[in-house]
């Protein structure tokens, strides 16, 4: 038996290895095999089936019918609302995501120090990020009521004249700027592991070399919190650009559609007026504008973002 | 190995399109009329074998629960063969769940629904013709107010497709109480804009202290009454019998004018001081005494008894420019034409007991709502009520706001526009004739795109 076992040609023995591999393999695809199905059943098909959605007319009740790319064109072209929710969408990302960022970053700094109760702190602060989007849009719409509201009595104390915030047509997209900040506790967690990813010997040397905390920071600490950043940018990006439930919750796209965001807008299209294809075709022109958002950012990341160890400038 | 993977991958991917494709067109599959699944009615009404159906409506809570709970059960006793899982989803929710279940195939077989927007289930053969069942069972429909039946006739043909269960209407609420602190004789309501604005005046404290308003006379922008409700108190209409917009009208800028108007009495501060403070009460500042005039739909009258049993108060028809008029919404019964004719034949059965006049009867006791048959709403008994004389009397004058396909949420950008204009953004002319606008972009846009 043993000699049997010596005697195996080297050409059988690599076909047994082959089996042995596709045994291997077999089994690995068996095991993805659930994750893999859910995901053709419940995401990829969904998804491929709105691009289809997207070039008809379809009532939800009756089948779809073909019309090519007008509801393209008629978003692009004809709908003023689109234009309009897109543009308060724009706002929205273009002043919440930076903010989002720098009081994440600066949020993450204080939270990095070495002073006693620090714990409990970084608590406190990503605690709202654990309580659930309706409670908090509840919770702001008490907080931001331009008579009663905590906000403006306190302001009222300092002989300010609050605004009317959520009721006001000027005030209601930065309320909602405001509260999101108010959530950035989620991102600064993410930017404390990588605060505390940055090897001490670099503050250590540069100390010795004479650099104060200013220039540590922006020599030191910035650069290489770079691949945090870059993360919680394309995160936030993403999240930007499908904000929703604030204004569901809260305003209902009002006063005067000012907080009538593009993912508003998309599901009164679906789901108040049952014109599926059409909001369809909306989420795929976000989907692209998202892609291209996100793709500019890719590409300059080459020249922004430091990874340490990779061969870099 | 990758390469074989992905030759599986892409059938893989097609047949998952498929499935989905299949499933968008199974739950409609049926196009034109009626029960095409089901071919109508059976000669008779069922027996024998048991049915189970299943029935979803908006009672989740209260008296009206218990109601729905008790009359299932005796529907069941009465019909040994037919079973019932009845659920209920809640006013807010019942609409969402039913449009999502209905596109997905997965309806019940009864279906309590909103009374807007059968023209779209009718044409795509989402629920049954019950013409054929009204005529083999001789259902009056005379029994049912005349302007619901309309609304739920199948454009053109005129076959009924769904059966009203309740409705509302709007009147206009006063506070007895303040009329006579002001020297109002409380057994006057007013009639005319005028009247209301002079009452309004009348009715309306200010606070010299806080600059702020410990009593207002009459806000449009409060209660239940809704920017359109005013204009057709005008004359206006919004459509023309062909369904073009026809809103940039003297009369509909008129009304925007006198809304504004009245709102802007009160100026936004004061206004949304009001607002915050009322609006911690927990009920409505009518029924707490914060507004001697509100215009409100009947169920507020379940709202004072439950919270201010005690308050002192009228009720009349909405003051008018031109004409009476008032607006209702509601709900209505329907058959989900799930293909299955025993099905279809004891929903019909369930839809026939809920709407017949001794049913409705014990609904408005348990709900105060203003059922949809007119029979068991204007029971003398009930009429004996003088205020519930008023509610009833105003479903001659009432109107539904007219829901086209092609111009869905019209409403809610006029009412958009004409609140700009009262937030100063825009005049009221420029309002009125900006949701023209949109109206008519909102048509074409449909159009376009179907």
């Amino acid at each position: 038996m043993e000699q049997a076992e010596i005697k195996v040609s080297p050409a059988k023995r690599s076909e047994r290895r082959n089996r042995l591999a596709r045994r291997e393999a077999l089994n690995g695809y068996a095991f993805f095999s659930p994750w893999l199905f859910g995901f053709l059943v419940f995401t990829a098909g969904p998804v491929l089936y709105s691009l289809y959605l997207s070039f008809t007319s379809y009532d939800t009740l009756s089948s779809p019918k073909w019309i090519g790319i007008m509801n393209y064109k008629v978003l692009l072209t004809q709908d003023a609302t689109f234009w309009k929710s897109l543009y308060n969408t724009l706002y929205y990302v273009v002043f919440s995501v930076p903010l989002g960022l720098i009081i994440g970053v600066l949020l993450a700094m204080l939270m990095n120090q070495k002073v006693p109760g620090i714990r409990f702190f970084r608590t406190v602060f990503y605690l709202p990020s654990v309580v659930s989007g309706v409670a908090v849009a509840l919770l702001w719409m008490w907080l931001l009521d331009p008579s009663f509201g905590l906000i403006n009595t306190t302001l009222a104390k300092f002989g300010i004249q609050g605004p009317g915030w959520l009721t006001d047509v000027d005030w209601s997209k930065p309320s909602l700027i405001l509260m999101s900040l108010w959530g950035v506790g989620g991102s600064m967690i993410i930017y404390l592991a990588g605060l505390q990813g940055i090897p001490r010997d670099l503050y250590e040397a540069s100390r010795v070399d004479g650099a104060g905390a200013v220039r540590q920071f922006w020599r030191i600490t910035l650069p290489l919190l770079t691949p945090t950043i870059f993360y919680n940018l394309i995160m936030g990006l993403l999240g930007g650009f499908q904000v929703f439930l604030q204004s569901f919750v809260m305003t209902n796209g009002g006063p005067v559609d000012s907080t009538l965001f593009y993912a508003l807008y998309l599901y009164n299209k679906a789901f108040k007026s049952s014109q599926m294809g059409y909001a369809s075709a909306m989420a795929w022109i976000l989907l692209v504008l998202t892609l291209i958002c996100t793709l500019i950012v890719l590409r300059t990341s080459k020249k922004w973002v430091y990874y340490e160890g990779a061969e870099n400038k | 190995m990758k390469i074989r993977l992905f030759k599986y991958l892409i059938p893989g991917m097609a047949v998952v399109l498929m499935t989905g494709a299949c499933s968008g067109n199974g739950a409609n599959g049926v196009n034109g009329n009626a029960a095409s699944g089901s071919s109508g009615p059976n000669s008779q009404a069922p027996a024998g074998k048991e049915v189970k159906i299943s029935f979803w409506h908006i009672y989740n809570t209260g008296p009206m629960k218990e109601l729905y709970d008790k009359l299932i059960d005796e529907f069941e006793e009465a019909h040994p063969n037919i079973k019932v899982d009845h659920a209920g989803y809640g006013i807010f929710d019942l609409g969402d769940k039913l449009a999502t279940a209905l596109a997905g195939g997965t309806g019940p077989d009864l279906a309590m629904d909103g009374i807007d927007g059968g023209q779209l289930k009718i044409k795509a053969g989402t629920i049954v013709n019950l013409q054929p069942y009204i005529e083999r069972d001789g259902v009056d429909t005379n029994q049912y107010f005349p302007l619901l039946i309309d609304i739920m006739k199948q454009e053109g043909n005129g076959d009924l497709y769904r059966l009203p269960l309740e409705t509302d209407v709007r009147v206009l609420f006063y506070n007895k109480e303040a009329f006579r602190e002001v020297g109002l004789d409380p057994e006057k309501p007013p009639t005319t804009w005028e009247e209301l604005e002079s009452y309004s005046d009348k009715l309306t404290k200010w606070n010299d202290k806080t600059k702020l308003l410990d009593r207002i006379g009459f806000a449009p922008n409060l209660g239940n009454f809704w920017y359109w409700t005013l204009a057709w108190t005008n004359g206006v209409d919004f459509f023309d019998d062909q369904g073009n917009p026809t809103l940039d009208t003297p009369e509909n800028i008129e009304a925007a004018e006198w809304w504004v108007k009245m709102q802007n009495k009160y100026g936004t501060k004061a206004f949304s001081a009001f607002q915050s403070q009322s609006g911690s009460l927990g009920f409505d500042p009518f029924v707490g005494g914060k507004v001697a005039m509100e215009v409100s739909t009947n169920n507020l009258v379940s709202e004072i008894k439950a919270n201010q049993p005690d308050l002192e108060y009228g009720i009349a028809p909405i003051p008018i420019k031109k004409n009476n008029a008032t607006w209702s919404a509601g709900f209505s019964l329907e058959i989900v034409n799930n293909k299955d004719q025993a099905k279809a034949d004891a929903a019909w059965e369930l839809l026939k007991f809920l709407t017949s006049t001794e049913i409705q009867k014990r609904h408005h006791i348990a709900g105060n709502a203003l059922v949809g048959n007119r029979l068991a709403a204007t029971d003398p008994e009930f009429m004996k009520d003088p205020d519930w004389k008023t509610v009833t009397d105003q479903m001659q004058f009432t109107r539904f706001l007219e829901t086209p396909i092609e111009a869905q949420g019209w409403g809610g950008q006029m009412w958009k526009n004409v609140q700009a204009a009262v937030a100063g953004s825009m005049t009221p002319e420029q309002a009125i004739k900006t949701s023209q606008k949109e109206t008519e972009d909102l048509i074409a846009n449909y159009k376009k795109t179907s």
